[in-house]
């Protein structure tokens, strides 16, 4: 699979001396084309920068990158990726279609083509009706789903998006969680920026957890949520004899769930073998998933970066 | 195409601001007042009589006259050296945020996520800002000038040139301003360093004589008055005014502040696309 965007050993410091803050250090990771890839962290975190680094608007001070097959901030690969940053204001004297045509062309797309584009995701973002509408009349929703728009227009192959569900409502969120999903499907590759956990545990394929700067974690959404070794069975018509059957397994029971310790396949066969036999009867089994948001924590109060 | 439409929206926010619509009712006005007092039989006769001035010999006073010129020769050279002042210190303030406000919090960013080279940026917006203020003298000058020739029948050309000097002179300002919000991202320190830079080449010269006299005791032009010369260099706009009178008024004219403005335009914005360039935000 191509790769979309790679870093390798980013890092980056603002002032120097004694007011030195490491906003990156030593940042590697991949995407993959046609993936939806999540960077969490705390607020100052450093996930801002990355993607500054990434589009040129600050400068690494040492390691590799490259998006789209060019380095960090060139601007044959800015062609090809649409951004919607955090906090992005437009001109409040144009409307909506105003924006939209500014930023198109400046995205380098000429008429008639240009009209099309701004039809389509005019429609894809849900605000088609305002288009005519001043900006300065928006709310922070309408104002989000412009920029998710304008972050379109050039039809990119990558888009990155800073915060995109910041200040939306619930069912705005919805919304924009489905956009990108379609997106996906039409083989984009979305880079998400977020603290939102459930958001991007739901629409992301892989994520990365950073930390004061660093990469604490990287891998696929349900390796990161997996609880090693504990399995989550339904089981019905139980009782606290059939329960006794398996007690040393036991981590925790609620009504019908029953939370087991396997450290093997064989030992789990074994706990079901030994439940069904007392008379339970099994109506499912999964491996026990934490959230992201568990993950999350855990990782943050473990992680060992400290300040410097 | 991307640089047209950075020029395109510098324009389209300039005119968002109601400064500059203010700017050219007030032009408006102008011509229209200016209409009306040439169809006064007393402006008429004497905007086109040739200028006397009174010379007193002693106890005799002599009237002399200045054969070719008319009233309104002068009067196009008062109005273009108040025009020319105007667009650098007021047109300096109205346009001085078109950069700045490129580098705001929420706008930068989604800028430099488009495929376009940074230098274009800086040189889009100070195209755009002197385009607003070209067009604002160019409006007046022409307006004024049509109607001094549609009322008087004098159609004196060299009212024209008013248009590229004060132009110029703008646009000389008006590149320090650039330079100096690139480098401060305050519109009105940049505005006001710029003004106070435009007013130090007035005045840099007789001050370099002054401290010359003082300090060395040199009757004549000594190390400071050279030193003030080659600043003098350095500063754009300066005599530019001086050129264009002798222009109004049928001199010979020296061209070199023209051209030498025209180089320190190119070199400041330059210099103003090159901090850019290597700013991070």
């Amino acid at each position: 699979m191509d790769i979309a965007l790679a870093a390798d050993g980013i890092s980056k410091t603002y002032g120097k001396g004694s007011k030195a803050v490491h906003a990156l250090r030593d940042v590697s990771l991949s995407v993959s084309s046609g993936e939806i890839f999540g960077l969490l962290g705390k607020n100052g975190a450093g996930k801002t920068t990355f993607i500054k680094c990434v589009l040129g608007i600050v400068f690494t001070q040492s390691g590799q990158g490259s998006v789209l097959g060019y380095p960090f901030g060139s601007v044959h690969a800015k062609e090809r990726l649409g951004y919607l940053p955090e906090n992005h204001r437009y001109p409040l004297y144009l409307t909506g279609e105003q924006v939209l045509t500014y930023f198109g062309k400046l995205s380098g797309i000429s008429e008639p083509k240009l009209s099309q584009r701004i039809d389509e995701t005019l429609k894809i973002v849900g605000m088609a009706e305002w288009r005519k509408t001043k900006v300065r009349k928006y709310s922070k929703g309408m104002m989000q789903r412009l920029g998710l728009a304008q972050a379109l227009i050039n039809d990119p192959q990558l888009i990155i998006l800073d915060e995109p569900t910041d200040g939306v409502d619930p069912v705005g969120r919805k919304e924009i969680r489905e956009v990108l999903l379609h997106l996906k499907n039409e083989g984009k590759t979305i880079f998400l920026n977020s603290h939102l956990l459930s958001e991007v545990e739901r629409i992301s394929d892989r994520v990365a957890i950073m930390d004061l700067g660093k990469i604490v974690r990287e891998g696929r959404v349900e390796d990161l949520t997996k609880t090693e070794n504990i399995y989550e069975l339904r089981v019905s018509n139980i009782s606290p004899e059939i329960l006794s059957s398996i007690s040393s397994l036991i981590v925790r029971t609620d009504g019908t769930l029953v939370e087991i310790r396997c450290n093997s396949p064989e030992d789990l066969n074994l706990a079901m073998d030994h439940l069904r036999s007392a008379g339970g009867i099994i109506e499912s089994m999964a491996p026990k998933r934490s959230s992201l948001e568990d993950v999350f924590v855990d990782l943050i109060k473990t992680s060992n970066v400290t300040h410097v | 195409m991307k640089f047209l439409a950075i020029i395109g929206g510098t324009i389209r926010e300039g005119f968002a601001r109601k400064t500059i619509l203010g700017m050219f009712i007030v032009s408006t006005a102008c011509i229209i007042i200016a209409v009306l007092l040439f169809q006064l039989n007393a402006v008429q006769s004497g905007l086109l009589a040739p200028p006397k001035v009174q010379v007193q010999h002693g106890s005799n006073v002599t009237t002399q006259q200045f054969a070719g010129l008319t009233v309104l020769d002068g009067v196009w050279t008062g109005i273009s050296m108040m025009l020319l002042l105007l667009c650098v210190f007021v047109g300096t303030f109205v346009t001085a945020s078109f950069v700045t406000s490129l580098m705001e919090k929420g706008t930068i960013d989604l800028y430099l996520s488009k495929p376009v080279p940074r230098w274009q940026y800086i040189v889009g917006r100070y195209t755009g800002g002197v385009l607003i203020i070209s067009a604002e003298v160019a409006y007046l000058i022409i307006g004024l000038w049509i109607a001094a020739g549609l009322s008087l029948g004098a159609w004196n050309p060299a009212f024209l040139w008013s248009i590229l000097f004060i132009t110029v002179a703008f646009a000389g300002i008006y590149s320090l301003v650039t330079l100096f919000g690139v480098l401060t991202r305050s519109s009105w320190f940049a505005a006001i360093i710029a003004l106070a830079i435009y007013i130090l080449g007035a005045v840099i010269i007789p001050l370099g004589l002054f401290l010359d006299r003082l300090l060395n005791g040199f009757s004549t032009e000594g190390i400071l008055t050279s030193v003030a010369k080659g600043i003098k260099y350095t500063i754009p706009s300066n005599s530019l005014g001086n050129s264009l009178a002798h222009i109004l008024v049928n001199k010979p004219a020296d061209l070199a502040p023209l051209f030498i403005t025209l180089g320190l335009i190119a070199i400041y914005v330059s210099l103003s696309s090159f901090a850019f360039s290597r700013k991070e935000f």
